[in-house]
């Protein structure tokens, strides 16, 4: 059932970082953004993996840019989240919130 | 007027092994990427930091687009696996029956560097197809080279003794 599917932890991630981007989300500002916000510095194959995954679930969409002499002739390839990656993301939100209401987190209780 | 910084290129190594496992989906953005980003960070660290970043980047995406390959793709790649290693094992036995070491090796040898040239110039017909290829030439070569160095010392060592008595 992928329309009631959660979105996991590094493909929330991902999409977040599609989000803060706009349209200026491709493979090396993705990157860089996850690393500056989490400081986890993630590997160009695995926001592919994830962006791969992401689009063949819908969530998702690319296209590719004008090639660019400093990418040695290369283009980029732009990600965009879709109406119904938009709709599983507040999904994972709910669910998160919901599972939070209540809870001390602060860690005094344990 | 604009100043241009040095071309300083990325470890070729590094980078033909990322366009040998790149699906041809990301074959221009992924190695596009990697380079941008090497670009920025060889004007920015130098180059020996930005070498080293290159490395581990490409050794972290092969094994996710390894993954993602398997994923999409299991018994494909089990398949040239072991159409690769039962190549290698027909390719040695035979021809060592029929032929010596040293013309084996002076045919293996053309060989193994044509397969390194067909798979820089062309990625023919898909990356993977080319692993029981290059599996066959380079360990089958290196086994025969090796395997005759090998054999050759054990047979000059008596003659070398006699030779000294």
């Amino acid at each position: 059932m992928p329309d009631r599917d959660y979105l996991g932890e590094f493909e929330h991630i991902v999409i977040l970082a599609l989000l803060r981007l706009a349209d200026r989300a491709y493979g090396v500002t993705v990157r860089q953004e996850i690393e500056a916000r989490t400081g986890r510095e993630a590997s160009i194959g695995a926001i592919y993996a994830t962006l791969d995954r992401l689009e063949s679930k819908g969530y998702v969409k690319s296209q590719l840019g004008e090639p660019t002499p400093e990418r040695g002739g290369r283009s980029k390839r732009f990600f965009r989240i879709t109406a119904k990656g938009m709709s599983a993301v507040n999904r994972t939100h709910r669910a998160l919130r919901s599972m939070i209401q209540g809870l001390d987190l602060s860690g005094s209780r344990a | 007027m604009m100043s241009h910084a040095p071309v300083v290129r990325p470890p070729r190594v590094a980078t033909w092994l990322v366009d040998l496992f790149a699906s041809d989906e990301h074959a221009e953005s992924l190695p596009g990427d990697l380079l941008e980003e090497f670009s920025d960070l060889a004007s920015k660290s130098g180059v020996a930091s930005a070498r080293r970043w290159y490395w581990r980047q490409s050794v972290k995406t092969i094994v996710h687009l390894f993954a993602t390959g398997f994923r999409a793709a299991p018994w494909s790649i089990v398949g040239a696996v072991i159409g690769g290693y039962l190549l290698l094992g027909f390719g040695l036995w035979i021809p060592e029956r029929l032929v010596s070491t040293l013309t084996l090796a002076l045919v293996r040898g053309p060989l193994a560097g044509v397969g390194v040239l067909v798979s820089l110039v062309r990625q023919w017909p898909h990356p993977l197809f080319m692993l029981p290829f290059l599996i066959f030439s380079f360990a089958g070569s290196m086994a025969i080279v090796i395997g005759g160095l090998i054999v050759r010392m054990r047979r000059s060592a008596p003659l070398r003794r006699a030779l000294g008595a």
